[in-house]
């Protein structure tokens, strides 16, 4: 399965394997501070705002704005080369923290920003599914 | 650092473009040979070289770990030799350390030399190698992330949030490419037009293939001592005047304001240290790589309002005998883009015009101007002020 995805693959640190366990199950998990309740994306091993190692898991709303995008042409790292043109974007989730993901079901030239997205899981190999946007609304 | 500690009396460069015949280390050793005859020291003078990391390059990298400049270079009596990155933010870096060697009397005379070969590599790989320079392998390259896009979304939400017009950032490679046209080692030789740069083929949106920076074979090379030293040995040292750094982030989903970054803070900084303002500048050189960052560090810079910095470059007043002369070499866009050399370049142009030494792109009287460096997705702001004098 590996072998045919033949695109890069996120490689989990110990304190992300909880939220690729969590796209497997279409589950958005974002780790909470349960000390002064900051959460980190990406995930470290400790609270970056207080130092503090406890934490727990949310489910994110899955839905955020475009804070801003870019629709690559050309000149994509060869093992993306045969999608261009696709559309990369910032997402600021409503729980208040930017992702970056890939823009789905949605014309590269019809992408705006502040416009209203939602999570969509697609599954990339059978260890990992990554997490694209879509405008919310749409059919799919 | 105090004002005025430190200064730069001497530079060395190779001409910048494709140059698949030329090593690393024949680069190398070219902008090193060069800075020290522009200097007229003694080589066993030089008592501390730093290779600056050369982005993708790993042989030579450990070639220059393990001494291979010195020894090549004949410097009999050299006590340091080390290899310093900071990425794009690395001619940052490398003055820092020398001021290391420098301040604490464990050198006298310091040779930092970058060299970069991308003509080794295929079009693929340096697109690969970008994206892991400025992008996360966990949490975006597996998304297709890549450089130009991360440049692409800046400018879009700096556009979105300003109003600045597609032109106006076209107006910034023009500008660049006047100046190119007057330095003898740019790659780029041809004029361009604002029609020519937005009708050219999109690479990512807002950016076509004008307003992306060319990776290019590359190197310069300085010398550096302390102020007081640098008096003896040249007429014209340029001294170092005042500096402002930054960190913020190494995913740009990190950073707070896509549209400043960091970089008005550590701009402030340095104009203080200095006792100068952003008026008293006769050059301004802005490593943005990017339009819209080009733009937006202009701004951070004082010379233009928020929003105004794209008016100012469609306007002419960063050309040749401008207001503000802008980016003398060209820059990354058009000057070429050498990794980590992009910065050193342009410290090297910094020093040959206040030193008088700019050729046909000498801005006549140049006494005092700011520089800055970055690496990463933008993820650290210095800024620098240099002068032939210490105000």
């Amino acid at each position: 399965m590996t072998i045919e995805y033949g695109k890069p693959l996120p490689q989990a640190q110990k304190w992300s394997k909880t939220f690729w366990e969590g796209t497997k199950e279409k589950k958005l998990l974002l780790k909470k501070c349960k000390t002064c309740g900051n959460i980190d994306f990406p995930p470290y091993l400790y609270c970056t705002e207080c130092m503090s190692t406890e934490y727990e898991w949310i489910e994110s709303s899955q839905k955020g704005t475009v804070y801003s995008f870019s629709t690559t042409y050309v000149g994509a790292p060869p093992a993306f080369a045969g999608e261009q043109p696709y559309t990369l974007v910032f997402v600021d989730l409503v729980e208040g923290v930017r992702v970056l993901s890939r823009m789905v079901n949605c014309d590269p030239l019809d992408v705006r920003i502040g416009m209203e997205v939602e999570a969509v899981f697609e599954t990339a190999t059978d260890d990992v599914t990554l997490v694209m946007f879509r405008p919310v609304n749409s059919n799919r | 650092m105090s004002k005025g500690e430190f200064a730069i009396i001497s530079t060395g460069e190779v001409a910048c473009g494709y140059y698949p015949e030329r090593t690393h280390l024949e680069i190398a050793s070219l902008v090193g040979y060069k800075a020290i005859k522009d200097a007229g020291v003694n080589k066993n003078d030089i008592d501390a070289v730093i290779g600056q990391m050369s982005i993708m390059g790993n042989d030579y990298n450990t070639e220059v770990t393990f001494g291979r400049l010195p020894e090549a270079l004949g410097l009999k009596g050299c006590k340091n030799s080390q290899l310093v990155s900071a990425g794009g933010g690395s001619s940052h870096a490398v003055r820092k350390a020398a001021e290391g060697l420098l301040g604490t009397g464990a050198a006298e005379l310091v040779l930092v030399i970058h060299a970069q070969k991308f003509s080794d590599f295929t079009p693929g790989q340096l697109a690969e190698g970008f994206a892991k320079a400025g992008c996360d392998p966990e949490w975006e390259i597996p998304y297709g992330m890549n450089f130009n896009a991360l440049g692409g979304m800046i400018a879009e939400r700096y556009m979105y949030e300003t109003g600045t017009t597609p032109e106006e950032l076209a107006a910034v490679c023009v500008s660049h490419r006047k100046w190119a046209l007057l330095q003898d080692n740019s790659m780029q030789k041809k004029e361009l037009t604002i029609k020519q740069v937005l009708n050219a083929r999109m690479v990512a949106t807002p950016y076509t293939v004008y307003m992306c920076n060319l990776l290019a074979d590359g190197g310069s090379a300085f010398i550096m001592t302390t102020g007081e030293r640098a008096r003896k040995l040249v007429d014209k040292p340029v001294y170092l005047l005042g500096e402002g750094s930054r960190f913020s982030h190494r995913n740009l989903t990190k950073a707070k304001d896509l549209t400043r970054l960091v970089n008005e803070p550590p701009a402030m900084d340095a104009y203080h240290q200095a006792g100068l303002g952003p008026e008293d500048m006769d050059i301004a050189e802005v490593y943005g790589a990017y339009p819209a960052n080009i733009v937006m560090f202009f701004e951070a810079m004082g010379f233009a309002r928020r929003g105004e910095g794209g008016r100012f470059f469609r306007e002419g007043h960063t050309w040749p005998g401008g207001k503000i002369p802008t980016c003398t070499n060209g820059e990354a866009l058009s000057f070429g883009h050498t990794g980590t050399g992009v910065g050193t370049a342009l410290l090297v142009e910094s020093v040959r015009q206040l030193q008088g030494k700019a050729g046909r792109a000498q801005v006549p009287g140049a006494r005092f101007l700011i520089e800055n460096c970055g690496g990463g997705a933008w993820m650290d702001a210095h800024m620098s002020i240099l002068g032939n004098e210490i105000p």
